[in-house]
Protein backbone atom coordinates (compact mmCIF):
# COMPACT_ATOMS: atom_id res chain seq x y z
CA UNK A 1 0.00 0.00 0.00
CA UNK A 2 1.55 3.40 -1.13
CA UNK A 3 0.78 5.91 1.11
CA UNK A 4 0.28 9.94 0.70
CA UNK A 5 0.56 13.03 3.12
CA UNK A 6 -0.26 16.49 1.53
CA UNK A 7 0.81 19.69 3.70
CA UNK A 8 -0.66 23.28 2.98
CA UNK A 9 0.86 26.37 4.03
CA UNK A 10 -0.88 29.55 5.19
CA UNK A 11 0.67 32.25 6.89
CA UNK A 12 -2.44 33.76 8.49
CA UNK A 13 -0.42 37.23 9.66
CA UNK A 14 2.78 38.03 10.91
CA UNK A 15 4.95 36.27 9.30
CA UNK A 16 6.98 35.16 12.49
CA UNK A 17 3.71 32.19 12.66
CA UNK A 18 3.14 29.65 9.88
CA UNK A 19 0.25 27.51 9.67
CA UNK A 20 0.53 23.93 8.06
CA UNK A 21 -2.29 21.43 7.39
CA UNK A 22 -1.06 17.94 7.11
CA UNK A 23 -4.01 15.23 5.15
CA UNK A 24 -3.03 11.90 4.80
CA UNK A 25 -0.25 9.70 6.39
CA UNK A 26 2.73 10.29 8.22
CA UNK A 27 4.91 7.68 8.07
CA UNK A 28 8.77 6.21 6.66
CA UNK A 29 7.16 6.87 3.21
CA UNK A 30 5.70 10.27 3.46
CA UNK A 31 8.09 12.11 6.62
CA UNK A 32 10.33 13.78 3.99
CA UNK A 33 7.43 15.94 2.88
CA UNK A 34 6.18 16.64 6.89
CA UNK A 35 10.22 17.24 7.21
CA UNK A 36 10.34 19.49 4.21
CA UNK A 37 7.71 22.11 5.24
CA UNK A 38 8.69 22.27 9.05
CA UNK A 39 11.86 23.06 7.96
CA UNK A 40 11.23 25.10 5.14
CA UNK A 41 8.78 27.46 6.75
CA UNK A 42 11.19 27.80 9.78
CA UNK A 43 14.18 28.75 7.25
CA UNK A 44 11.85 31.03 5.57
CA UNK A 45 11.53 33.10 9.36
CA UNK A 46 8.68 31.27 10.70
CA UNK A 47 9.40 31.13 14.64
CA UNK A 48 5.96 29.12 16.17
CA UNK A 49 4.84 26.79 13.80
CA UNK A 50 1.17 25.41 14.16
CA UNK A 51 0.44 22.00 12.54
CA UNK A 52 -3.17 21.39 11.79
CA UNK A 53 -3.42 17.01 12.34
CA UNK A 54 -6.81 16.98 11.66
CA UNK A 55 -6.70 15.47 8.65
CA UNK A 56 -3.97 13.25 9.41
CA UNK A 57 -5.06 9.47 9.56
CA UNK A 58 -1.80 8.02 11.02
CA UNK A 59 1.64 8.36 12.44
CA UNK A 60 4.16 6.27 12.58
CA UNK A 61 7.57 6.58 15.66
CA UNK A 62 8.82 7.95 12.02
CA UNK A 63 6.02 10.72 12.17
CA UNK A 64 7.11 11.15 15.73
CA UNK A 65 10.97 12.09 15.91
CA UNK A 66 9.97 14.49 12.29
CA UNK A 67 7.87 16.56 14.89
CA UNK A 68 10.11 15.92 18.11
CA UNK A 69 13.09 17.46 15.55
CA UNK A 70 11.04 20.16 14.64
CA UNK A 71 10.25 21.35 17.94
CA UNK A 72 13.65 21.52 18.65
CA UNK A 73 14.52 23.43 16.12
CA UNK A 74 11.96 25.96 16.32
CA UNK A 75 13.04 26.24 20.27
CA UNK A 76 16.44 26.95 19.24
CA UNK A 77 14.61 30.22 17.53
CA UNK A 78 12.83 30.48 20.87
CA UNK A 79 10.01 29.20 18.77
CA UNK A 80 7.61 26.45 19.33
CA UNK A 81 5.30 23.81 17.82
CA UNK A 82 1.49 24.05 18.57
CA UNK A 83 -0.43 20.70 17.55
CA UNK A 84 -3.94 21.02 16.49
CA UNK A 85 -7.54 18.74 16.20
CA UNK A 86 -5.94 14.88 16.60
CA UNK A 87 -7.99 12.38 15.25
CA UNK A 88 -8.47 9.83 18.48
CA UNK A 89 -6.27 7.38 16.81
CA UNK A 90 -3.54 9.50 15.95
CA UNK A 91 -4.20 11.21 20.11
CA UNK A 92 -3.84 7.59 21.33
CA UNK A 93 -0.17 7.30 19.80
CA UNK A 94 1.15 10.24 21.00
CA UNK A 95 -0.30 9.75 24.44
CA UNK A 96 1.50 6.04 24.04
CA UNK A 97 4.43 7.64 23.68
CA UNK A 98 4.27 10.49 26.39
CA UNK A 99 4.38 13.02 23.92
CA UNK A 100 1.32 14.74 24.74
CA UNK A 101 3.01 15.82 27.62
CA UNK A 102 6.08 17.65 26.38
CA UNK A 103 3.75 18.97 22.77
CA UNK A 104 1.79 22.43 22.87
CA UNK A 105 -1.57 20.19 21.90
CA UNK A 106 -5.09 22.19 21.26
CA UNK A 107 -8.19 20.89 20.57
CA UNK A 108 -8.62 23.78 17.46
CA UNK A 109 -6.71 25.03 15.15
CA UNK A 110 -7.56 28.45 16.35
CA UNK A 111 -6.73 27.81 19.80
CA UNK A 112 -3.56 27.19 18.53
CA UNK A 113 -2.68 29.99 16.51
CA UNK A 114 -3.76 32.08 19.26
CA UNK A 115 -1.34 30.39 21.50
CA UNK A 116 0.95 30.87 18.90
CA UNK A 117 0.53 34.53 18.36
CA UNK A 118 1.01 34.67 22.26
CA UNK A 119 4.43 33.56 22.26
CA UNK A 120 5.72 35.36 19.30
CA UNK A 121 3.91 38.93 20.23
CA UNK A 122 2.89 41.31 18.34
CA UNK A 123 4.95 42.25 15.38
CA UNK A 124 7.78 44.49 15.14
CA UNK A 125 8.08 47.73 13.15
CA UNK A 126 10.10 46.53 9.71
CA UNK A 127 9.16 42.68 9.87
CA UNK A 128 7.43 41.44 7.02
CA UNK A 129 4.03 40.84 7.13
CA UNK A 130 1.87 38.30 4.84
CA UNK A 131 0.18 40.05 2.07
CA UNK B 1 2.54 -4.12 10.97
CA UNK B 2 3.82 -0.58 9.70
CA UNK B 3 6.47 0.00 12.64
CA UNK B 4 7.72 -3.85 12.20
CA UNK B 5 8.41 -3.88 8.72
CA UNK B 6 10.33 -0.53 9.07
CA UNK B 7 12.21 -1.99 11.80
CA UNK B 8 13.37 -5.03 9.61
CA UNK B 9 14.04 -2.76 6.24
CA UNK B 10 15.33 0.14 8.12
CA UNK B 11 17.78 -2.82 10.65
CA UNK B 12 17.62 -6.09 9.49
CA UNK B 13 18.38 -5.28 5.65
CA UNK B 14 19.81 -2.04 6.07
CA UNK B 15 19.95 -0.55 2.94
CA UNK B 16 19.83 -3.87 1.49
CA UNK B 17 16.99 -5.54 -0.56
CA UNK B 18 15.24 -8.86 0.59
CA UNK B 19 12.11 -9.77 1.16
CA UNK B 20 9.57 -9.96 3.94
CA UNK B 21 7.06 -12.75 4.49
CA UNK B 22 3.76 -11.44 6.23
CA UNK B 23 1.09 -14.36 7.27
CA UNK B 24 -2.09 -12.79 8.34
CA UNK B 25 -4.51 -15.26 10.50
CA UNK B 26 -7.50 -14.33 12.30
CA UNK B 27 -10.68 -15.94 14.23
CA UNK B 28 -12.70 -13.22 13.66
CA UNK B 29 -13.84 -11.75 17.49
CA UNK B 30 -11.02 -13.05 19.08
CA UNK B 31 -7.49 -12.33 17.42
CA UNK B 32 -5.86 -11.65 14.76
CA UNK B 33 -1.92 -13.06 14.53
CA UNK B 34 0.77 -11.56 12.22
CA UNK B 35 4.05 -13.24 11.48
CA UNK B 36 6.70 -11.68 9.65
CA UNK B 37 10.03 -13.52 8.24
CA UNK B 38 12.81 -11.71 7.10
CA UNK B 39 16.37 -13.26 6.13
CA UNK B 40 18.15 -10.02 7.13
CA UNK B 41 20.88 -9.17 10.39
CA UNK B 42 19.26 -10.47 13.29
CA UNK B 43 18.41 -7.58 15.76
CA UNK B 44 17.99 -8.03 19.61
CA UNK B 45 15.45 -6.02 20.90
CA UNK B 46 16.99 -6.62 24.03
CA UNK B 47 20.29 -4.57 22.99
CA UNK B 48 17.57 -1.37 21.79
CA UNK B 49 17.71 1.18 24.91
CA UNK B 50 13.65 0.72 26.33
CA UNK B 51 11.65 4.08 25.50
CA UNK B 52 10.40 5.83 28.53
CA UNK B 53 7.79 7.59 27.42
CA UNK B 54 8.05 11.15 28.44
CA UNK B 55 6.67 12.97 31.06
CA UNK B 56 5.94 17.06 31.82
CA UNK B 57 9.54 16.79 33.17
CA UNK B 58 11.26 15.74 30.31
CA UNK B 59 13.88 17.65 28.36
CA UNK B 60 13.21 17.36 24.87
CA UNK B 61 16.79 18.37 24.00
CA UNK B 62 18.46 15.57 25.52
CA UNK B 63 15.57 13.47 24.42
CA UNK B 64 16.70 9.88 23.00
CA UNK B 65 13.80 8.39 20.81
CA UNK B 66 15.70 4.95 20.02
CA UNK B 67 12.89 2.23 20.26
CA UNK B 68 10.32 4.33 19.94
CA UNK B 69 8.94 1.70 17.24
CA UNK B 70 9.45 -1.19 18.92
CA UNK B 71 7.53 0.79 22.01
CA UNK B 72 4.72 1.58 19.90
CA UNK B 73 4.37 -2.30 19.03
CA UNK B 74 4.76 -3.18 22.53
CA UNK B 75 1.83 -1.19 23.04
CA UNK B 76 -0.56 -1.87 20.34
CA UNK B 77 -0.26 -5.48 20.38
CA UNK B 78 -1.07 -7.98 23.46
CA UNK B 79 1.69 -10.61 22.38
CA UNK B 80 5.29 -10.29 20.81
CA UNK B 81 7.45 -12.29 20.44
CA UNK B 82 10.98 -11.70 18.16
CA UNK B 83 12.62 -14.70 17.24
CA UNK B 84 16.32 -14.94 15.54
CA UNK B 85 18.58 -17.29 13.55
CA UNK B 86 15.63 -19.87 13.32
CA UNK B 87 16.15 -22.47 10.95
CA UNK B 88 12.73 -23.87 10.06
CA UNK B 89 10.19 -23.58 7.24
CA UNK B 90 8.72 -20.50 6.56
CA UNK B 91 5.55 -18.99 4.88
CA UNK B 92 4.92 -22.51 4.58
CA UNK B 93 1.00 -22.00 3.45
CA UNK B 94 2.29 -20.15 0.76
CA UNK B 95 3.73 -21.30 -2.97
CA UNK B 96 7.16 -19.69 -2.02
CA UNK B 97 7.53 -21.67 1.37
CA UNK B 98 11.10 -22.02 2.32
CA UNK B 99 13.38 -23.85 4.44
CA UNK B 100 16.10 -21.60 5.57
CA UNK B 101 17.28 -19.06 8.46
CA UNK B 102 15.27 -16.48 9.27
CA UNK B 103 14.50 -14.17 11.74
CA UNK B 104 10.25 -14.14 12.95
CA UNK B 105 8.64 -11.66 14.63
CA UNK B 106 4.93 -12.78 15.79
CA UNK B 107 2.15 -10.21 16.57
CA UNK B 108 -0.80 -10.92 18.15
CA UNK B 109 -4.27 -8.90 19.06
CA UNK B 110 -7.08 -9.91 21.17
CA UNK B 111 -10.04 -9.06 19.79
Amino acid sequence: MSSTLQITKEIPGDAAVAVLRANGRLDANTVNVMEKALTDSLVAGAKALVLDLAELTYISSSGLRALLTAKRSAGQKKGDLFISALKRNVRDVFDMVGFSAVFHIHETTEQALQAAQKLVGPPKDGEPKAS
Amino acid sequence: MDEACSNIIEHAYAGNTGHIDIEIETEPGHYIKIVLTDTGKAFEPDKVPAYVPCTHETDISNLKVGGLGIHLIRQAMDDVCFEFNVRDTYASNSKNGKTGVFNRLTLIKRL
